[in-house]
């Protein structure tokens, strides 16, 4: 059996239905604030949906990132995957360093013919991935931190963590560009 | 009969992934993250209102998610599991903030309880043409949740914000469908007496 | 014997001309210093920025970025560089060509000026060839963040 609690939250949000809706619109009748504060309930809700909602998650690559560096520092170390055999090449090394040196010597002379002149003027080449390799980072005192990861588009990005925030009265108005 | 099949679709695929995330598979989790990390961000959100407690939270939450993923068995969506992981969390923290000090819960402030042949509330004394800034709303909404003990600002969240019925709540809170009425009753008078103002004012 | 040797320096000279080409002593390094906000009515992205609009949006989330300063300066081996020479946000830069062919090897030093004290945030050590860019995350500023992007052209 609903509390008339229970079953005023039921009629604010149109959840009673047929005989018990009925019976419960007649308890009502004599309650004036009954309609303003079903009115109330639902501008509440509007109020929160419209002016409360939570903003979109930002830099959500690093969201995962940074989840997933957690979830890795509590695997066990695993062994490392043995290595592939040696394979015992066919050719002896001076047939192979004459082999490759003679490919070479044509590929090297199909391009001077073929290519024009300057590379230089060439429009710019995409970019290629995995050509952005970082070596080593350290954070420069304590509390900052850097990481590295690649983004869904295989950008290389590096996460500095910690610095001071900077207000804006510390820059420089101006802006030099340099053509 | 079409939303219901893609439902199914995306269920049986995070059954799949879920199955390799038991057998240790990192990148299936990343996978699943990737789903709802927008979702169980928003709705941790929702309930702390502070955009870096709530990104701390979302992790919280995967990583113990991550961490007893071998406990689901299948009984609910995925989904449902995670938001339970993620509303636990989020309302153990609020707890633990509310023991350390750094919110007052006042839900024993006297209000007007609802009873037959009780007086009419006032009306506003405000000027019906005042309009307030988004940004102020915003704030307003934020202290009055804040104001919330963490199970009614949870119920609340929960019904009005990400849209749940009172099954999915209770089973959300892990109580009865009474209490999930119940705690919105008093979630909603409360905020009625924090945001009179400003509903009938916009 | 004779014969491999001669085998051997025919494949190396081949090698070197085929790759040496590839690191070009015109090279350059050009970094950009971006405030990232985000705005409800955001400003045009300037023309230095729009190829990099969509990837600055996804990585940092951000709606409108301004182009606070940017550089260039040869890459070149055994040289160090300022870059991005402002009051409060320097990087420090020192370059070199890279044992891997069409490679560059960079050192960069970020610093911050704040209330008058150089403090160094962060040093990173990486490998880049021609064309790529990378992007750094800095710290706030002002009611947004810097963004650097380095790119070798």
């Amino acid at each position: 059996m609903k509390t008339f609690e229970e079953k005023l939250t039921a009629w604010v949000d149109g959840e009673l239905k047929g005989r018990e809706l009925a019976e419960f619109e007649a308890e009502l009748a004599g309650v004036k604030e009954a309609k303003p504060l079903k009115l109330a309930a639902n501008k509440i809700g509007g109020l929160l949906r419209e002016h409360g909602r939570a903003p979109e998650l930002k830099n959500e690559d690093f969201f995962n990132h940074q989840l997933m560096q957690r979830i890795e520092a509590e695997l066990p170390k695993q062994e490392e995957a043995a290595t592939p055999p040696r394979r015992k090449f066919a050719w002896s090394l001076p047939r192979l360093a004459l082999a490759g040196a003679f490919s070479m010597a044509v590929a090297f002379g199909i391009f001077q013919m073929a290519v024009p002149g300057k590379v230089a003027n060439q429009p710019a080449a995409p970019e290629s991935p995995n050509s952005v390799e970082i070596i080593n980072t350290k954070g420069g005192g304590p509390g900052i931190s850097v990481s590295t990861f690649r983004s869904q588009q295989n950008d290389v990005v590096i996460w500095v963590e910690g610095s001071k925030y900077m207000p804006d009265k510390n820059a420089q108005a101006e802006k030099h560009k340099e053509k | 009969m079409q939303i219901e099949a893609v439902n199914i679709t995306v269920e049986t695929e995070d059954v799949d992934l879920v199955k390799k995330c038991q057998g240790g598979d990192t990148k299936a989790f990343n996978e699943l993250v990737t789903r709802y990390r927008g979702k169980a961000y928003a709705m941790i959100y929702n309930m702390v209102r502070n955009e870096q407690d709530a990104w701390d939270l979302a992790q919280d939450g995967f990583l113990k998610a991550w961490k007893s993923i071998a406990s689901f068995r299948g009984q609910s969506a995925f989904y449902t599991w995670l938001y339970r992981i993620m509303t636990n969390v989020t309302i153990d923290w609020l707890r633990k903030k509310q023991i350390q000090g750094g919110t007052e819960f006042d839900d024993s402030l006297e209000l007007n309880n609802v009873e037959p042949g009780s007086a009419t509330m006032p009306k506003a004394e405000l000027l019906p043409d005042q309009k307030m800034e988004h940004a102020e709303i915003r704030k307003r909404i934020d202290a009055a949740l804040e104001k919330l003990s963490p199970e009614h600002r949870a119920v609340i969240v929960m019904k009005e914000m990400d849209g749940l019925q009172y099954n999915e709540i209770a089973e959300a809170l892990e109580c009865s469908l009474g209490t999930v009425m119940s705690r919105l009753f008093y979630a909603r008078k409360k905020l009625q007496t924090l945001l009179k103002d400003v509903y009938e004012n916009i | 014997m004779a014969s491999r040797k001669l085998t051997a320096l025919i494949f190396l000279a081949v090698l070197g001309a085929v790759f040496l080409p590839m690191a070009h002593a015109e090279d350059s390094i050009w970094s950009g210093l971006v405030l990232a906000t985000n705005e409800e009515h955001p400003k045009q992205t300037p023309p230095e920025l729009e190829k990099y609009y969509s990837k600055l949006k996804g990585i940092f989330g951000y709606n409108q970025f301004e182009l606070l300063g940017q550089h260039m300066e040869l890459m070149d081996s055994s040289i160090e560089h300022w870059l991005i020479p402002r009051k409060d946000f320097f990087m420090h830069v020192d370059s070199q060509k890279s044992a891997k062919p069409g490679f560059y090897r960079i050192k960069l030093d970020l610093w911050q000026d704040i209330d008058e004290e150089k403090k160094l945030i962060a040093q990173i050590e990486a490998r880049i060839s021609g064309q790529n860019s990378m992007f750094i995350r800095g710290p706030y500023y002002g009611k947004g963040q810097i963004v650097i992007i380095l790119m070798v052209k």
